[in-house]
């Protein structure tokens, strides 16, 4: 998928375990952990707010549009 | 989520359904097949099936073969209780006011509730049934495994080896059903096991209601052929009554089925997005 989540870099940048931004955001470990991974089909404006204001970023900080090389090559 | 009653009447009832076909197909049948055979004597067959002739020429016409029906006391001398029959149904409105029906001797098994014997050297009969009163039977008579050998390969086929499949593929659809029903009960609605389960047993009603019209069709040409045969119709203004298609409602069911199976794909589709959407 071209968009890519980049929780697991704020996390290393603030220096927060997976535990400790669940408890803050207040999703579950496996969900974190789906989100984490790139496995989630869709994300709640809630669970970005709740995740902007745990990791003091913005949401751009935590979403990147990558273009795949299938993209590139249609262009 | 919590099955509703009627999800969970209808597992019990799959469950001892399945069971109960099984029991008919590996114990009751064999040991019924088994019995008859033991109770029969290939020796003292009485008459014997004979394989029908090539038509005729002059096809169509009164064959001097047929005979008219027997004496009281005759034909009861000829039915004795141990005779097993092979029936074929004729789809036939018999109506001698019908125009375009020109059946020759029909009206000679009109006049009889009794079966009537259209050959004199094999048993083969015309029967009435019991219920309806325009139905007849082209009825073939055998009595021990000698006889049942010696009958036309169609009407074996047609008679025995096509309702046995049935009742396979029957018991083939009641397990898919009974799985279905177990995985609704046990694991919830929109899984992957359920949605195949439905398209599975979609695809079996499908295979069913063609193979029943397959069968249908195949009948009709047999009777057909043999009415000839015998001179009882005549070519070509033999109509028989066609009806709905045979297998029309299980080929309606397993269309229905195949569209549940769709809207369940949807709903499981639904299902794994909202689980995915954190």
């Amino acid at each position: 998928m071209p968009i890519i989540v980049n929780v697991d870099v704020m996390m290393a940048r603030r220096k927060m375990s997976l535990t400790e931004l669940a408890g803050r955001v207040g999703i579950t470990l496996a969900n974190l952990s789906i989100l984490k991974t790139g496995k989630a089909k869709a994300i709640r404006f809630e669970t970005l707010e709740a995740l902007c204001k745990a990791l003091d970023c913005q949401p751009g900080d935590l979403l990147e549009y990558v273009e795949t090389e299938l993209e590139l090559a249609h262009r | 989520m919590k099955a509703s009653r009627l999800i969970r009447f209808l597992q019990r009832f799959l469950t001892i359904l399945f069971y109960g076909e099984l029991l008919f197909l590996f114990v009751l049948t064999p040991v019924g097949i088994v019995l008859f055979i033991r109770s029969t004597h290939p020796t003292s067959s009485g008459v014997r099936v004979q394989k029908l002739g090539e038509p005729e020429a002059g096809q169509g016409q009164p064959l001097p073969k047929t005979q008219l029906p027997l004496p009281e006391q005759q034909r009861s001398d000829e039915e004795p209780n141990s005779w097993m029959s092979s029936y074929l149904e004729i789809n036939a409105t018999v109506n001698p006011d019908w125009p375009h029906a020109h059946f020759t001797k029909w009206a000679t098994f009109l006049k009889t509730p009794l079966p009537v014997r259209v050959d004199s050297t094999s048993a083969v009969y015309i029967s009435k049934a019991p219920s309806a009163s325009s139905m007849h039977y082209l009825e073939y008579r055998w009595r021990n495994w000698a006889d049942f050998t010696t009958l036309p390969l169609p009407v074996i086929l047609l008679t025995i080896v096509y309702p046995l499949l049935t009742i396979v593929l029957a018991v083939v659809i009641t397990y898919m059903g009974k799985r279905l029903f177990d995985g609704l009960t046990q694991r919830g609605y929109f899984e992957p096991q359920q949605v195949s389960r439905l398209t599975t047993i979609g695809w079996l009603f499908m295979g069913y209601g063609l193979s029943e019209f397959t069968i249908h069709v195949l009948k009709f040409w047999y009777v057909r052929t043999t009415l000839l045969d015998y001179g009882l119709v005549m070519s070509p203004t033999v109509r028989l009554v066609w009806g709905w298609p045979a297998g029309s409602a299980t080929l309606f069911i397993g269309a229905v089925i195949l569209t549940l199976a769709h809207v369940f794909t949807y709903g499981l589709q639904l299902r794994q997005e909202h689980e995915l959407t954190i």
